[in-house]
């Protein structure tokens, strides 16, 4: 009796914090999941069962391009970041003057808001910003040349990168920063070089956290808003966008769903899919082949 | 196997002497032991030797070839890591096959060593299985394995056995002397474990401050020492002051707080004002009426049964010059506390050590 007692107390203990998660969580993706298939309407009209807005957005060649803009801007931009704060988090490692200082400024643009990034940003690549400017002033180019609002989403890549390079640097200079240094003299004395080094010891045993920061930068850059509204191309919705268009200026609120759906599944399909590529690299264990 | 020459090393660090002028020579097949108290340098010493460090001067030679620019991964020694340094994401066979997969040796002789080194150091059931899976002792063989297969030119050692308990620390020493003689390797251990020193070494190498103390075969260290630290920190030593006369050939007069002594010693003295010192366990234990020379006589202030010896602390002398000793029993009469003992030190058990500045 007294067990069951302490085990509703401590079930109410956690529905604070997991009960608040799960319930705020769980209504929205309920509400999302009924509305993309009918069975929810926000306008109040009579709803039902059906795959009509699932085949709508998903035929719909506006859709289509987002998606592969969305998913193609965010892999690289989570790809390029991890590759970016590998070497920066191995030289971090040694003993530098000015550490503290040099890790400060590394962190700066976390506290940025996207949007202001975004816009200097623009402003720097503008077709009399200071990089155009520059380079016809260093004869590199004979003329300014139209950088800003680039269709395949280079600009979006680069800020992405910007913003998520200090987020990446946390999780993987921390897994390198743990590292033993025991552990990287045995590779060095067992004939490995600073190449084969990172491959066969600090590339496997950093994996978690490229795993963490991979999942978690690729799902924050295909919800992106701001650096496409600002620096995307305009030939291209981003899906952030475009869900926001539907909801907002076209009143398709089930459609809108469908998208948020789309991005909650690609996120969880990509997490799904970085898991099952990096258990096999992280550990070795059958026998020498 | 080759042979490994430290010429004049001396490294700092700040202001810190890691190594200050060291000079030693490993001959191929040697087993070498870095002996000295933590901070002594001993492990900065083995590092510059496997070319984790670089020698601020002084040159490092293995096979008669200077390796002052060779980096860690061209050096071709091997080392055996206090904390094992054994890859987490290994399996034993990857861990003990990580050398000789980066030195693109083929996957058919890979498995060959492999067999022969796994069942040699008995981990055949291991083989599959990850270091954490792994008792301290297998991890230790796993690291010894793993530095034997590469076949290196220097093995070197990090005080291998401190982790283990003293059961397996005995066995796995053992282990590692059989090998080294079994393939020659010329060997530099790391310890400031005098036991381990002392059982293992065709030759030790006594480190104190980043500098050596002395050079010499086990029993020239053990009996010969040639300073108080080297005394004191081989085994334990009753050390005083004393004033020594040359009385015949190799025979002297020694005064000193432990009283007049005749004292036997080959080695002469390097002036008259010198310390000496005796062992606790070269004493023989006599009546205190005994008209042999050298005895003496000490209240004994406590006793401790150690199993294999009776150790004794005695008070030697009543007035203000008098010194705590430490003696070792094998055999009865077993002292008391609060009693006199009365012993006889042999001639030759009297070591004559530097002089008194």
């Amino acid at each position: 009796m007294k067990s069951i007692k302490q085990d509703v107390k401590a079930w109410l203990l956690l529905c604070t914090g997991l009960g608040t998660i799960l319930f705020l969580m769980g209504s929205t993706f309920f509400i999302v999941v009924t509305q993309s298939l009918g069975l929810y309407s926000m306008g109040g009209e009579e709803s039902g069962f059906t795959l009509e807005y699932w085949q709508d957005v998903l035929s719909d060649s506006v859709f289509q391009s987002a998606y592969l803009y969305s998913v193609k801007v965010s892999l690289l931009g989570a790809l390029f970041s991890i590759i970016v704060s590998y070497p920066i988090a191995l030289w971090l490692r040694n003993e530098l003057p000015a550490k503290v200082t040099i890790v400060t400024i590394l962190r700066a643009p976390m506290l940025v808001p996207g949007l202001v990034a975004a816009f200097l940003f623009v402003n720097m690549i503008s077709y009399h910003g200071i990089l155009n400017e520059a380079l016809v002033f260093l004869g590199i180019w004979d003329e300014p040349k139209t950088l800003q609002n680039d269709e395949f989403g280079w600009g979006v890549v680069i800020l992405q990168m910007w913003k998520n390079i200090p987020f990446a640097l946390i999780l993987i200079g921390g897994a390198v920063n743990s590292l033993k240094t025991d552990l990287l003299d045995a590779a060095a004395n067992l004939g490995s070089n600073a190449w084969q080094r990172f491959r066969y010891v600090i590339f496997p045993l950093t994996l978690s956290a490229v795993q963490v920061s991979f999942i978690l930068i690729f799902i924050g850059a295909l919800g992106d808003f701001a650096f496409y509204s600002i620096a995307g191309p305009r030939s291209t919705y981003s899906l952030a966008r475009l869900m926001q268009m539907s909801a907002y200026e076209f009143e398709e609120w089930n459609q809108s769903a469908v998208m948020a759906m789309a991005i909650m599944l690609t996120s969880a399909f990509v997490t799904v899919l970085v898991s099952m590529i990096i258990k096999p690299l992280a550990v070795k264990r059958g026998d020498i082949k | 196997m080759a042979k490994l020459e430290v010429r004049n090393i001396t490294k700092k660090f700040g202001d810190f002497y890691a190594a200050n002028n060291i000079s030693f020579t490993a001959e191929e097949g040697e087993f070498v032991t870095l002996l000295g108290p933590s901070g002594c340098g001993k492990t900065s010493l083995l590092k510059l030797i496997a070319g984790f460090h670089v020698a601020d001067e002084g040159d490092i030679l293995i096979g008669g070839k200077n390796v002052n620019e060779v980096p860690p991964e061209k050096r071709n020694t091997a080392m055996c890591f206090q904390s094992y340094a054994l890859f987490p994401h290994l399996n034993v066979s990857h861990n003990i096959c990580y050398g000789l997969k980066q030195r693109n040796i083929a996957v058919e002789e890979q498995k060959r060593r492999l067999d022969v080194v796994i069942k040699q150091m008995d981990l055949e059931i291991h083989r599959l299985k990850l270091p954490n899976e792994l008792s301290g002792g297998q991890q230790q063989r796993v690291a010894l394995a793993r530095a034997m297969v590469t076949r290196p030119d220097v093995i070197l050692f990090d005080e291998p056995l401190s982790n283990l308990d003293a059961k397996l620390r005995e066995s796995v020493r053992f282990e590692i002397k059989q090998l080294s003689k079994q393939y020659k390797l010329t060997s530099i251990y790391v310890t400031h474990d005098q036991a381990e020193a002392l059982t293992m070494s065709d030759k030790i190498i006594v480190l104190n401050k980043g500098a050596i103390e002395q050079i010499g075969t086990p029993q020239e260290i053990y009996h010969q020492p040639i300073n108080r630290f080297v005394a004191d920190f081989i085994g334990v030593a009753n050390i005083a002051e004393a004033k020594v006369q040359n009385i015949g050939e190799n025979l002297y007069s020694v005064q000193s707080v432990f009283g007049d002594l005749t004292v036997y010693s080959e080695k002469r003295p390097q002036s008259e004002h010198i310390y000496i010192c005796f062992r606790p366990e070269d004493i023989e234990p006599v009546g205190a009426d005994s008209q042999q020379e050298n005895v003496l006589t000490v209240d004994v202030l406590q006793t401790a049964f150690m199993g294999n010896i009776t150790e004794v602390q005695a008070m030697i002398g009543r007035e203000a010059s008098s010194q705590k000793v430490r003696l070792q029993l094998t055999k009865a009469p077993k002292p008391t506390a609060d009693n006199t003992f009365s012993f006889a030190i042999p001639r030759t058990a009297v070591k004559f050590l530097e002089s008194v500045k």
